[in-house]
């Protein structure tokens, strides 16, 4: 039955949520489908609580045994505990002036960081894999520097005001990349609504443990 | 009840690939021969790769996306969890298995536990690594980078949904020495993989994934059924163009039904 | 020394990213920038949109979309005021609302006579993703519970008794780095109800909004900090982007650079090897 009854509910829902996507005229079903919709908000939610646990688990045993770098993981509960407490005791609200305080000036400026290091990983991803090893690999460099040059001003500065590398980059962008864009995107929906059939039938178990049949 | 503007084509395509999804399923079942499916590098590779965690005595990363669970990559991805968990806990190998998403968390935990148990070692199995790092998309880049730099993975698989995280993990795991084996549908993020790890599923190599590696024949026999698929979206290309190049707005207008 | 070449460290490369970067941005060269054809096509539809179009602004991104986004929503603002358009703003993402007060934070200093409320309304996030859009098109104040993002009531603004739901706005304009994003809005709204969709993105999704570009779903791009640049040069008002082009064109032609290097070490050293 413990993998039964999830196959089952997996089934039931799926059906109910493909009749709710294509069909208009029950207002059972609509509310039916809202009122899951809510439902899964609401577990989202309250499933943060599991993961603080495997976090405070973690990091709490790293503590304990003094492991290299425990410190960071008593910033980390002191961050994790620390907001969780003032937040729910003190703010009581995403709109309090202190929340937004401490989400614009802490919480998205990392972000705005880890985002940015990108530039620094692209730099040296570029310097390492851009070889030219085979003819395909020779191609990709040379679409990569007509590409890097040919969408920024630079481009045109080096050749004197001439927009070449602009016309070579937006033809790539229009023909060859947009071609082999349509024909991964129809494959991989294919795969997605394939797998969504194959869990919804049932045939595919590898989210319950276990493989196939 | 009628179905929604717009949606009707939508739907009967889906009921039509249902029915060939179901007819090439039973067909496995009786017993014909199902075609064969071409190499995987990628997939191939993950037997390699989880081989070279052994000898080096270093674990397994493995992080399905930062997709949810309603995200058929994910799903996917747990697929193929399930498969290295197998593989590790057979040869011993650690696996550290983060996420992102708090509903994947218990889905992986699970799976990895199930996968050691399978093999007769469920003592084996250590809960904390399977870990959940944070909801944040660049909190968990952040986490995984940690990870990587600390525990020096030999083996990465980046499988699932991935977005700008995509190329943090790739760059620090080849910085960390590790074999990188990726996968994802989103298009956006295929180059960087591409560009910086050893292998790489792109789109339906992914959703093909749990079918390659366990060469169920009813697996494999969907496969088929996404092929007929295929098909019908080249035919309908083509005739679209031809009709589209007369000016005769028959299948556009089919389409949008 | 054909070594070193094909196997620089890879701080070199950090350092020069930042001393380029920097120098652009402190000293700026100035690079002419075009605007390119999708860019135009997005400016002349708000441009020919008649005064008082309600226009609705998605906000389907979160704090690393700012530097390309956000000077593409300011030029998109200034051009929209000076022709007395009326913006309703929000998204599916948790950011929205934020990112709305920022974009409109230049209306007090360039457009004092536009008020909120009148002209133009911050709804914020809502949770909900796609489902949210669904909801939107049918009352966008029972499905953003009537409360906007400074905890107004929703009926209480003029500007919201001529906005019902999403179907009022004459265009969309969304700007997005990832999902929920334009194939949402696409699937939902501009799709089925034929709501003409511009769109501004990061650079990294351009390749993948091609195909809907060239299929009509999809009127304009805004494609990265390259479009939002282009737009406020349309718009006469050089901010950020146009500032930012130019450490944008210095790092890549720095990359470009290296990769040249490692490929002339790496077939120096494989013929050695040979």
């Amino acid at each position: 039955m413990k993998k039964e009854v999830p196959m089952a509910i997996c089934f039931i829902l799926a059906v109910l949520y493909v009749v709710a996507n294509y069909f208009t005229g029950s207002k059972f079903i609509t509310t039916l489908k809202t009122t899951l919709d809510d439902w899964f908000l609401i577990v989202t939610a309250w499933a943060v609580l599991v993961g603080t646990v495997n976090l405070t688990q973690i990091h709490g045993r790293r503590i304990r045994a003094k492991r290299e770098g425990y410190v960071f993981s008593a910033w980390l509960l002191a961050c994790l505990y620390g907001m969780m407490l003032v937040s729910i005791l003190i703010f009581r609200s995403a709109n309090a002036i202190g929340w937004k305080f401490m989400y614009n000036q802490l919480i998205a400026p990392m972000n705005a960081t880890v985002y940015a290091t990108l530039v620094f990983y692209i730099g040296s991803a570029a310097y390492r894999s851009f070889r030219m090893r085979s003819l395909e690999a020779t191609i990709l460099l040379v679409t990569a520097v007509v590409m890097m040059l040919g969408r920024v001003p630079l481009g045109r500065m080096l050749l004197g005001g001439r927009p070449y590398l602009g016309q070579m980059a937006d033809w790539i962008l229009s023909v060859p990349n947009s071609a082999g864009m349509r024909g991964i995107q129809i494959g991989a929906c294919l795969g997605g609504l394939a797998t969504a059939l194959r869990i919804m039938l049932g045939i595919e178990r590898g989210h319950l443990g276990g493989t196939g049949e | 009840m009628t179905i929604l503007k717009t949606y009707v084509f939508a739907f009967w395509v889906e009921m039509i690939f249902l029915a060939s999804l179901i007819t090439m399923i039973l067909r496995a079942r009786q017993g014909v021969k199902v075609p064969a499916v071409y190499k995987v590098a990628g997939l191939d590779a993950m037997d390699e790769a989880i081989g070279r965690c052994t000898e080096m005595g270093r674990p397994v990363h493995f992080s399905p996306g930062i997709g949810d669970v309603q995200n058929a990559q994910t799903l996917a991805a747990m697929s193929i969890l399930g498969y290295v968990a197998k593989q590790c806990a057979r040869y011993d190998t650690d696996l550290i298995a983060t996420n992102r998403n708090i509903i994947v968390y218990p889905i992986s935990e699970e799976i990895v536990k199930q996968a050691y148990s399978e093999v007769g070692k469920p003592d084996n199995f250590k809960i904390e690594n399977v870990r959940w790092i944070s909801d944040d998309q660049f909190a968990y880049a952040t986490g995984v980078t940690g990870i990587m730099y600390r525990e020096k993975p030999a083996a990465n698989i980046l499988v699932g949904a991935f977005w700008a995280e995509s190329l943090i993990f790739a760059e620090v795991g080849a910085n960390a020495g590790a074999i990188q084996i990726s996968g994802t549908a989103n298009t956006h993020q295929i180059p960087f993989f591409v560009a910086a790890c050893d292998y790489c599923l792109i789109g339906e190599e992914l959703y093909a994934a749990s079918a390659y590696l366990s060469k169920e024949p009813v697996l494999l026999g969907s496969l088929v059924a996404q092929d007929w698929g295929k098909m019908v979206g080249v035919i309908l290309i083509l005739v679209g163009t031809v009709l589209a190049s007369v000016k005769n707005p028959w299948l556009k207008n089919l389409l949008s039904k | 020394m054909w070594v070193k070449l094909a196997s620089i460290d890879r701080r070199w490369i950090y350092g020069l990213m930042i001393f380029v970067i920097a120098l652009a941005l402190l000293k700026p060269v100035g690079l002419a920038i075009i605007p390119s054809a999708d860019t135009k096509k997005v400016y002349d539809a708000i441009d020919k949109l008649p005064p008082g179009t309600i226009v609705w602004l998605g906000m389907e991104f979160s704090a690393g979309g700012v530097p390309e986004l956000m000077p593409a929503i300011q030029a998109i603002i200034r051009q929209g005021f000076r022709h007395d358009l009326r913006f309703v703003c929000g998204g599916m993402w948790v950011m929205a609302g934020d990112m709305c007060d920022q974009a409109f934070s230049i209306a007090k200093t360039e457009f004092p006579n536009k008020k909120y409320g009148v002209d133009w309304v911050n709804i914020g996030y809502k949770p909900g993703n796609e489902v949210l859009l669904q909801r939107y098109l049918t009352n966008v104040g029972e499905a953003a519970l009537n409360i906007d993002f400074y905890l107004n009531k929703l009926d209480t603004l003029p500007l919201m008794k001529e906005f019902p739901n999403l179907k009022s706005a004459k265009m969309l304009m969304i700007f997005c780095t990832g999902t929920p994003g334009e194939r949402e809005y696409i699937k939902h709204v501009s799709g089925p109800n034929n709501i003409p969709l511009a769109q501004s993105c990061v650079s990294v999704s351009v390749p993948e909004i091609m195909p809907l570009i060239q299929a009509g779903q999809i009127l304009g791009l805004l494609a990265g900090m390259k479009g939002a640049a282009e737009y406020e040069v349309l718009v006469n008002k050089p901010g950020s982007a146009t500032a930012g082009m130019d450490a944008q064109s210095f790092s890549h032609g720095l990359i470009v650079i290296f990769m040249i290097l490692g490929n002339i070490g790496y077939f120096l050293t494989r013929n050695k090897k040979a």
